[in-house]
C-alpha cells in the first residue's frame, strides 16, 4: 500500500515537472530609421495604390500660398512659429468681434510640424500644421482663470501665446503675468481668443467650460491660410513681422 | 495507454536508461525552436507619403511603400512574423483631411497588419468616421480598456486576440489613454475608458491562465511615462503581471531600443516606442524553445 502511495506521488511529480512550457530563450531588439539611404525601395503595388489618392491631393494642396526667407520653428517655452500662429489667432479674432482681444493661446501640441521650411509654403503643409478643423472663438474670463490657465501653460513647458500676453516660468508655474504691459489683475475679466478645444477643456483646460463661448465659425487653419495668402498678395514673405519672446524660464 | 505515456516521459526524466527503446525524435521533440519576428510602428499620423526634402534629417525617411518594402523583405527571411500597431494611425496629413482614413487602412491591410490598438487620433473623425472606415480594414482593433458597446462601433473591436505562431500561442491586449480632456466629447461618443492597470493584469492573466498563451503583449496608447503619477507604460510594466512586452506609443518617443522593466514577479517586461510618422520601424525577434519546466538550453539571462 505504501509503496502505491509513494509510486502515484512520483507519477504525479514527474508529469508535471516533465509537462513542456515554451521558453523565451532570447531577445535581440533594432529600431531602424526607415530612410531611403538604408532602405532605397519602394513597394510598387502600394505606390499604384497610393497614385491616384495622391493626384487628387496634389492637385488641391500642392498649391502653393506663400513663401518664407528662413525656416520658422516652434519650440518650448516660446518660438517664432508659436508667436506667428498665436499672433494670427490673436487678429483674426479682433477683426472678426469687432472689438479688442486681451491676448489668443494655441496649445503646443496642436502645431503639428517642427517648422516651416524656408522657401514655398504649399496649402497642404498647412494642414499638416494644423491638421484638425478647430474654430477660432472668443470667451470673457476673470482674472483668476488667466491665472490658472498661464499655470497650466507654464506646467506643460510653454505654448504660443499672442503679443497680448507675457508671463516667466518658475518651478512649473507662471510668474510676472503681463496683459498688454500691464500685471495681471485677478479681479478683472479678460478677453481671450482661442481654439474650440482648449474651450470645451482639451488638454485639462477644464476651467474654461465654465464661460459662454462666442464662436467665430472661422477654422483655425483658415485664418492660417488667410494670412498667408493676404501677406503674400502684398508681397511679403511669412514671419518677417514676428514680435519678441512672450514666455522665458525664470531661474 | 496511460502507463506507456508515463514511461515515455519518464525515460526522459530518468536520463539514458530507457533511451534506446524510445525514439530520438522525443526528445528533439523537447527542444523545438520557434523564431517569431515582431515589427512594429505607432504614431503614424496619416505620413502616407516619405518626408519632402526640405524636411531636415526627416528628408526621405518613411512613407507606407518603404515601409512595405522592408517589411516584405524580412517577412520573406522570417520563420513567423508579426505585423503591429500601437494607435495613432490617423491625422497628421492632408491624406485624412480628404479621405478620412481610407488609405491608411487600405494600405496597412494589404501589408498584412495583424493587430493594432486605438489612439485618440483614432476618434477625429467621430465614431461614426471610424466606423465609415471599417470596410477597408482587414485586421483587427485590439482595446481591452475601451468600452464600445454603447456606440455604433459596438461588438467591432476585440477585447484580446490570441495568435498562434508555429506552436507558440500569442495573447494581444490593448490598453488606451483616458479620453476626457483629450479628445473632444463630441468625437468619442459614449465610449467608455476605463482604469488601464487593473483591466492588463486581469486580461493578461486570462490570456495566460485560461487561453494558455506563451507570450503576451500589449499594445498601448498610453506613453512611454509621465512626470506625473498619470498611467503609463512604465508604470503599467511595474506593476503587472504576465505581461512580457509592451509596445508603445503616444509620446512619441524615438528609443534607440527597447528598455525592461521588473514587474510585480521581479519578472523583465521589455518596452518599445518608435517615435512617429513611421521615420522608424521596432523589430523584436523572440526565439522560444520548448522544454520541460526549469530546463531551457538556449536560454539567455535578459538581465545581463
Amino acid at each position: 500500500m505504501m509503496r502505491l502511495v509513494l509510486f502515484a506521488a512520483l507519477i504525479s511529480l514527474l508529469s508535471i515537472s516533465c509537462r513542456n512550457v515554451q521558453h523565451l530563450a532570447r531577445v535581440d531588439n533594432v529600431n531602424m530609421v526607415t530612410g531611403a539611404e538604408t532602405h532605397p525601395y519602394e513597394d510598387e503595388d502600394m505606390l499604384a495604390l497610393i497614385l491616384p489618392y495622391r493626384k487628387a491631393m496634389d492637385s488641391t494642396m500642392g498649391e502653393v500660398i506663400g513663401f518664407t526667407a528662413e525656416e520658422i520653428r516652434r519650440s518650448q517655452p516660446d518660438g517664432p512659429l508659436n508667436r506667428m500662429v498665436a499672433d494670427i489667432i490673436h487678429n483674426t479674432a479682433e477683426a472678426s468681434v469687432d472689438r479688442p482681444v486681451s491676448f489668443a493661446v494655441q496649445n503646443y501640441f496642436g502645431l503639428r510640424i517642427d517648422a516651416l521650411p524656408e522657401g514655398q509654403l504649399t496649402l497642404g503643409l498647412i494642414y499638416e500644421l494644423m491638421p484638425f478643423d478647430n474654430y477660432l472663438v472668443v470667451l470673457r474670463i476673470s482674472g483668476t482663470t488667466v491665472k490658472e490657465f498661464a499655470d497650466l501653460i507654464a506646467s506643460l513647458g510653454g505654448w504660443p501665446v499672442s503679443h497680448g500676453i507675457e508671463f516667466g516660468i518658475e518651478e512649473d508655474r507662471a510668474v510676472d503675468i503681463m496683459i498688454n504691459g500691464k500685471p495681471l489683475n485677478l479681479s478683472e475679466s479678460y478677453t481671450l481668443a482661442t481654439n474650440d478645444y482648449l474651450a470645451n477643456g482639451g488638454d485639462n483646460a477644464f476651467f474654461l467650460t465654465e464661460y459662454q463661448q462666442h464662436n467665430t465659425g472661422i477654422l483655425i487653419r483658415d485664418a492660417l491660410i488667410n494670412y498667408i495668402v493676404d501677406s503674400t498678395a502684398e508681397g511679403n514673405n511669412i514671419g518677417e513681422d514676428i514680435s519678441g519672446q512672450r514666455i522665458y524660464l525664470r531661474d | 495507454m496511460k502507463r506507456r505515456k508515463f514511461l515515455k516521459k519518464s525515460a526522459i526524466g530518468l536520463g539514458l536508461g530507457y533511451v534506446g527503446a524510445f525514439p530520438i525524435e522525443s526528445l528533439t521533440e523537447n527542444q523545438q525552436l520557434t523564431t517569431i519576428t515582431i515589427l512594429h510602428t505607432n504614431d503614424v499620423h496619416s505620413r502616407i507619403d516619405p518626408f519632402p526634402a526640405d524636411a531636415g534629417e526627416n528628408a526621405g525617411r518613411g512613407g507606407f511603400a518603404r515601409r512595405s518594402s522592408i517589411i516584405n523583405q524580412i517577412r520573406s527571411e522570417s520563420e513567423h512574423l508579426l505585423l503591429l500597431d500601437a494607435g495613432d494611425i490617423l491625422q497628421g496629413t492632408p491624406y485624412f483631411n480628404m479621405f478620412g482614413g481610407e488609405l491608411e487602412f487600405k494600405l496597412m491591410s494589404r501589408m498584412g497588419y495583424d493587430a493594432a490598438t486605438i489612439g485618440n487620433h483614432e476618434f477625429d473623425a467621430g465614431i461614426d468616421g471610424l466606423l465609415k472606415q471599417w470596410p477597408h480594414i482587414n485586421f483587427p482593433f485590439v482595446s481591452s480598456n475601451y468600452d464600445f458597446s454603447d456606440t455604433a462601433l459596438s461588438g467591432k473591436v476585440k477585447k484580446y486576440l490570441v495568435l498562434e505562431k508555429g506552436r507558440v500561442k500569442v495573447g494581444i491586449l490593448g490598453l488606451g489613454i483616458e479620453l476626457r480632456g483629450l479628445v473632444p466629447e463630441s468625437l468619442f461618443g459614449n465610449t467608455l475608458y476605463l482604469d488601464p492597470l487593473p483591466i492588463a493584469n486581469q486580461m493578461a492573466t486570462f490570456l495566460k491562465e485560461e487561453k494558455k498563451c506563451d507570450y503576451i503583449i500589449c499594445l498601448s496608447h498610453l506613453g512611454l511615462e509621465y512626470q506625473t503619477d498619470k498611467v503609463s507604460d512604465t508604470i503599467i510594466a511595474k506593476n503587472s503581471k504576465n505581461i512580457d512586452l509592451i509596445i508603445g506609443g503616444h509620446t512619441h518617443v524615438f528609443m534607440e531600443s527597447a528598455i525592461f522593466e521588473k514587474n510585480l514577479a521581479g519578472q523583465p517586461v521589455m518596452i518599445n516606442q518608435v517615435g512617429r510618422n513611421g521615420t522608424m520601424m521596432g523589430r523584436i525577434d523572440l526565439l522560444f524553445e520548448k522544454n520541460r519546466r526549469g530546463k531551457c538550453v538556449h536560454c539567455e539571462n535578459f538581465w545581463v
